[in-house]
């Protein structure tokens, strides 16, 4: 067993080494790559912070692996020699705090002013939509011609009213619902979300767009979709694409089932569309 | 804390005779009610092996779902009862098995059980003291931690089974039993637990610091105890400082679920039916929980570091680099961890401006981490390296701890942790840095200490086969989850089939939940490896791996004077390859015959 104890060194590095950064390499090829095509306009921030996050990352994570693994190999155990007494060095210590706080600090920042872009990017007259989570669907709300989106009560919900309208607010008379959710492209679309029930999380991977629906709160998220669902299914070669909106924070038994189908629409066609819907308030009065 | 030792033997009902006559009941207090340091310890460490195994089994119920979604599972039914539907795990009881796994491996495993195991066992050895400042207390703090893993246990056995809401428990899906099951009982059954559970560990810290504040022994100053006691010291005074927060919440949610007050719930309507809450706010508990939670961490990986240092030095035959910075490194830590707890919040919808505060100290944070890394580099650069498993276990916390730090940078940042949040990216970033990073911690410090603790070797040879497998098995299962993630596949989903965007990925599950399989099996070994040599094991020498520390080169009820700092390897002015803490003068003969 004298072998297997030797050898280690030798396996440390043959597996340990090349088997981390074969792993690495080969899932650029194996798996989807993260730089995927742009479908909106944060997606577009998020790839470039990503790439610039990845290379940083990148270089730190070969460094120091590959001298983890070495190392030890070229340092293995023999009784001929004696190990270097080294306990201190300021100026290293001092390098390699200071090196990774300037890296750190460049990224905070390019983050930050990004954060600003996505989080509050100050679009003016966005397409405005409400979208109500609940146990385990979404429900969406246009603020009809008015544009303005009526107020609601959640003392009346029920299961005809199921966004708790407050009919006697004018401006509920002429929004409407929809069973998907139609956005036009390159058009600012400002989402408030809120929740019937429990946490929900309004996530949709395509465009790198998430945010969370909390029961007694509405929250906002703002994009710009930047290829129609009809150029998708061209890119993508598939005539059924779309689009879709997932839950991305547990919320009970069907929690992965929870979907929404997203249509982004031209311009002309989603106005079109828009201006071809019937006011939930003229549905139940008739 | 002596009046305390001193009040429970003036009420003992036991009389001394009676113990002498009865084996019955020296057995009890030697084995199960002992207020013995090493004998707690013991305990700890197989309760914490216990509920490894438990998690671990537990986590195969979710990686066989999430795999292989199609299988028929009704050969799992003569065990799952009725949560086998139609050959088929039912989606609540994936929810359970996800809430009760991160429960167990995070406060159960990677809390108690690492802690409970080595600050109990090596704190007093180490700092030359008789036992830990109060035996009584230790006593009393495992057995809560004994009975807080009871009840979470039982909890799986009530009607409506255990909680289901994540090991987070946020309200309100965790409040509202009309809105999952396991709200019902099982959420009361969690939080009676983790009440316990909190108790024992605040006992544990105060235990902890006080002993190590306290029973130094002659000449153990502070600049002279090992990293790994640091790291407990740090762990028990972020644990004494964070758990209260937690508690407090927990009361507050308790107070939620059955009392109907509203601390974390407003405007609920469920099921057609609107509940009388109002004015409450569900971020309130995500603050208050994160505030231990993110904290949580490091209770977890401290530990771990102290460990590592420790096992790299000894095994490097090289001083250890930067002995100083290590502890400000980790003391560094220690502070900003409790000013990074809403990186966890980003796109809870708090005020978006707070998310970029929270980026900055969490970018801030990564920079003594950092350090640390660099500092073990160092330590092995131009050493005399040994290969034991204990070492491979250390060198290979240090690479999962690499890569799951760097990815830590990706969640840091706002951008990029509004896409990856809670989906399998986050789940492999803490996997591998929380979760495999303690764990490989755990385990190195399994193999280090065993011969001190049981005075028998464990086997070599299957040491390597078990660190090879669960090193490459841990990469396995872990570095292909960044991509899921990045693809957009969030956590606790449990199938990936009703969204297109996400279905076409179901090769690369089967293949994490094969690996996880063969990995978890590959534990086995070690649970072998420790029975095995238990039994057959070699006779352990009395310093194997000819330490400095005092545990190998002490006897207990000696008289201790410590001389030097615990890492004179390799010293140029001695001849010795290493010396003793405990020795006075360079050229004791004992200490050259040594190599």
């Amino acid at each position: 067993m004298q072998v297997l104890e030797y050898s280690q060194p030798f396996f440390w590095v043959i597996i340990g080494f090349s088997g981390i950064i074969a792993l690495s390499y080969c899932s650029v090829f194996v798996f989807p790559s993260p730089f995927g095509v742009n479908y909106s306009a944060q997606a577009k921030i998020f790839h470039k912070m990503f790439g610039i996050t990845l290379i940083l990352t990148g270089i730190v994570f070969f460094i120091t692996q590959v001298l983890l693994f070495l190392f030890p190999f070229i340092y293995r155990f023999s009784p001929k020699r004696k190990a270097l007494y080294f306990p201190k060095k300021l100026k290293l210590e001092l390098a390699w705090t200071l090196i990774p706080f300037c890296v750190f600090m460049f990224l905070l920042i390019i983050s930050t002013i990004n954060w600003w872009k996505i989080s509050n990017p100050k679009y003016k007259d966005p397409v405005i939509i409400e979208v109500s989570a609940e146990q385990f669907n979404w429900s969406v709300r246009y603020p009809g011609k008015d544009r303005q989106l009526g107020s609601y009560s959640f003392s009346l919900l029920n299961d005809k009213n199921r966004f708790g309208l407050d009919w006697e607010d004018k401006r509920t008379h002429d929004d409407f619902t929809s069973i998907q959710l139609h956005i036009p492209k390159n058009k600012p679309v400002k989402i408030f979300l809120r929740s019937r029930d429990v946490i929900h999380s309004f996530f949709i991977p395509d465009f790198k767009i998430k945010m969370d629906a909390v029961p007694g709160m509405v929250t906002s998220v703002e994009f710009i979709a930047t290829k129609s669902t009809q150029e998708m299914r061209k890119i993508r070669k598939d005539s059924t694409f779309n689009y879709e909106v997932a839950c991305a924070e547990l919320c009970g038994r069907l929690h992965f089932a929870m979907s929404l189908i997203l249509v982004v629409d031209e311009d002309k066609d989603f106005k079109k569309w828009y201006n071809s819907q019937t006011p939930v308030f003229t549905v139940l009065t008739q | 804390m002596e009046s305390i030792e001193n009040i429970g033997k003036h009420l003992s009902f036991l009389r001394k005779k009676d113990l002498e006559r009865s084996v019955f009941l020296r057995f009890v207090f030697t084995y199960i009610f002992s207020t013995d340091h090493k004998i707690i310890a013991k305990q700890y460490l197989f309760t914490g092996i216990f509920w490894a195994f438990t998690g671990a089994l537990f986590s195969l119920i979710i990686r066989l779902q999430l795999g292989f979604p199609e299988a028929n599972l009704d050969w799992l039914s003569p065990v799952l009862g009725k949560w086998i539907v139609y050959g088929k795990i039912d989606p609540e009881f994936y929810l359970k098995m996800v809430t009760v796994h991160g429960t167990i491996m995070i406060f159960f495993v990677l809390t108690s059980g690492f802690l409970g195991t080595f600050a109990n066992y090596l704190i007093p050895l180490q700092i030359g003291a008789k036992d830990m400042a109060s035996g009584t207390i230790n006593m009393i703090s495992y057995w809560l931690f004994f009975i807080s893993g009871t009840i979470l246990f039982l909890s799986l056995f009530t009607d409506s089974g255990a909680a289901s809401s994540g090991w987070t428990m946020y309200p309100p899906l965790s409040i509202l039993p009309s809105a999952s099951s396991g709200s019902a009982d099982g959420t009361t059954f969690w939080i009676l637990s983790m009440v316990i559970f909190i108790i024992s560990s605040i006992l544990t810290s105060l235990n902890i610091i006080t002993t190590v504040i306290n029973l130094r022994t002659k000449g153990m100053f502070i600049k002279r105890l090992p990293l790994s006691v640091w790291g407990f010291l740090f762990t028990a005074i972020l644990g004494l400082l964070t758990f209260p927060v937690l508690l407090s919440a927990l009361i507050l949610l308790f107070s939620d679920k059955v009392l109907h007050t509203s601390f974390y719930l407003s405007n609920i309507s469920i099921v057609g039916e609107a509940l009388g809450y109002s004015g409450g706010n569900p971020l309130l508990y995500q603050h208050l929980f994160w505030f231990l939670g993110h904290p949580e961490v490091y209770i977890a990986i401290f530990p771990a570091f102290g460990i590592v240092s420790e096992i790299i030095s000894t095994n490097a035959r090289k001083t250890i680099f930067g002995y100083p910075a290590m502890v400000t490194s980790m003391f560094a830590i220690m502070v900003l961890s409790f000013l990074v707890w809403a990186h966890h919040m980003f796109v809870s919808g708090m005020n978006p401006f707070l998310g970029s505060v929270f980026s900055l100290t969490s970018f801030v944070i990564a920079v003594p981490s950092s350090v640390k890394v660099f500092n073990w580099l160092t330590t092995l650069w131009k050493g005399n390296i040994k290969f034991t498993p204990a070492m491979l276990f250390a060198m290979g916390m240090v690479s999962v701890f690499i890569t799951g730090g760097l990815t830590g940078l990706f969640v840091a940042k706002t951008v990029s942790d509004m896409v990856v949040h809670d989906t399998y990216f986050v789940v492999a970033h803490f996997h591998f840095v929380m979760g495999s990073a303690s764990v490989f911690g755990f385990i190195a410090a399994g193999y280090y200490w065993f011969p001190r603790m049981f005075g028998k070797m464990l086997n070599m040879t299957l040491g390597y086969i078990h660190f090879w497998l669960t090193f490459i098995g841990v990469y396995l299962i872990f570095f292909p989850m960044h991509f899921l993630g990045l693809s957009g596949l969030p956590r606790r989903y449990y199938m990936f089939t009703y969204f297109r965007t996400f279905d076409g990925f179901s090769d690369i599950n089967a293949f994490i939940s094969t690996a996880a399989i063969i990995t978890v099996s590959a534990q086995l070994i070690l649970l072998f490896n420790i029975f095995y040599s238990l039994k057959n094991g070699k006779k352990a020498p009395k310093n194997p791996w000819l330490a400095t520390t005092l545990e190998w080169n002490t006897t207990e009820g000696e008289e201790i004077e410590v001389h030097r700092w615990p890492y004179d390897y390799s010293v140029p002015e001695s001849e010795a390859d290493f010396i003793p803490q405990n020795v006075p003068d360079y050229k004791l003969e004992n200490t050259t015959k040594n190599l």
